[in-house]
């Protein structure tokens, strides 16, 4: 088990990304702080033998994903029909594109993991499918689609690509 | 090179709050401080357990190996996006054989192989092909389940309801359980249940519409002439009550 210092220096490093995935895929603030807490808990209960602090890094992003897909693999987040509202974060105001964020947090929830990894966080394809343990083809697809999800809601203007240029 | 109008830098304002820190700080120094009163119980129990499933492990002693063709199908689903698929499961959810119930399907399945997949690897497959994305982007997947046995069925659906929702969008997909009679009277008309249990709610809203009129619609198409009928979408579960059309012949005037 890692030591209280080195959770600490975790928390400082990897807490903001972690709440991020949270915002990408929960919506309620007790279900974050549940998912927050076991992520680090997980970390601290780890053998701590990672190779390098982007092995941590990708470590943790994959066990944040993991733990929101099982949270909201419970029956009552299968069947409550929770709200996509920005206000609830107290962020509508302070966005400068609240509804490109929305379009992005409205995608099924694999789509927009591969989303956030390829632009927010500046992974490689390649990259993205050993995080999330998927073939490259898979993680393509799901790019393709989830650029076609967010083109259809937000209209062809919104991204200037073209598909063999993925990294 | 990939130039990103989409601006994701929103998120940078997404932080984690000092209170949300310390708290997680506090939990696990907590949990920490817990220690197992009995240390050895579990890993005791764990092994006392193997030796016994071990003794009992039926694979220890020669078993007679079913041939494939001897295998019947426990389970089947089916799929129409518009490729009109279907697939006959064994007992542990493995595809043993497929049906191909057009020629879009057909052409599909020169490209992928499913057989001996787990069902739900199988569907991811189809569903993730290059090809089958064109067909989810502008139209709409049905899925149906059916099986005798009633909770194998539902446990199906769900694990494929959970496996879908984190590709497709809910408005994308419908994913449901479907009776003996519905898949019996649709193996009769030789399409899939899935297909055929949309295409009996229509018929129920309109019997002037007939099986061999609807057999030609695609699923967004089925799925629309339903919700312009009836004015409400297509629901989610929607249980054919017994395949009473088996062998309807009615005519659109």
């Amino acid at each position: 088990m890692l030591d209280e210092e080195a959770v600490r220096q975790a928390l400082e490093q990897y807490g903001d990304m972690v709440r991020r995935i949270c915002f990408m895929h929960l919506k309620k603030e007790e279900d974050v702080e549940d998912v927050f807490q076991n992520v680090f808990f997980k970390y601290a209960k780890s053998t701590g033998s990672f190779q390098s602090s982007q092995h941590v890094k990708a470590w943790i992003i994959r066990v944040s994903i993991n733990e929101c897909n099982s949270l909201l693999r419970g029956w009552f987040h299968r069947k409550v029909d929770l709200k996509e509202d920005l206000s609830m974060y107290g962020m509508e105001e302070k966005t400068e594109y609240p509804e490109v964020l929305q379009a992005v947090l409205s995608l099924p929830r694999n789509l927009k993991s591969v989303i956030y990894l390829y632009y927010y966080e500046g992974y490689k394809i390649v990259e993205i499918a050993n995080i999330l343990n998927r073939k490259e083809n898979t993680i393509h697809t799901w790019m393709r689609r989830g650029k076609k999800q967010l083109k259809k809601m937000l209209g062809d203007d919104s991204f200037e690509d073209t598909d063999a240029g993925f990294r | 090179m990939i130039v990103l109008k989409i601006p994701m830098q929103d998120l940078d304002k997404i932080k984690a709050s000092d209170d949300l820190k310390s708290k997680t700080l506090q939990t696990i120094t907590n949990k920490k401080k817990k220690r197992n009163p009995f240390p050895l119980f579990v890993p005791s129990a764990i092994v006392i357990c193997l030796i016994v499933i071990v003794s009992y492990n039926p694979f220890t002693s020669p078993q007679p190996v079913p041939e494939i063709s001897m295998i019947q199908p426990y389970s089947y689903i089916s799929i129409d996006i518009n490729p009109s698929l279907e697939l006959q499961l064994d007992q542990g959810d493995n595809v043993i054989s497929i049906i191909t119930y057009n020629e879009e399907a057909k052409t599909l399945l020169k490209e992928i192989n499913v057989n001996g997949m787990n069902a739900k690897d199988a569907i991811s497959r189809i569903v993730e092909d290059r090809n089958t994305e064109n067909y989810i982007v502008n139209g709409y997947l049905q899925i149906s389940v059916y099986s005798e046995d009633e909770q194998h069925s539902k446990d199906l659906e769900a694990l494929i309801n959970e496996s879908l929702s984190g590709t497709l969008d809910a408005s994308q997909y419908g994913c449901s359980n479907s009776s003996k009679s519905n898949y019996e009277a649709a193996s009769s008309h030789h399409m899939s249940f899935g297909k055929y249990q949309v295409m009996d709610m229509v018929i129920d809203l309109d019997s002037t519409y007939t099986i061999e009129e609807l057999q030609k619609y695609s699923m967004m198409e089925l799925k629309n002439l339903y919700e312009s009928i009836s004015g409400q979408n297509l629901p989610e579960e929607h249980n054919s009550n017994s395949g009473k059309h088996n062998g309807r012949n009615n005519h659109h005037d």
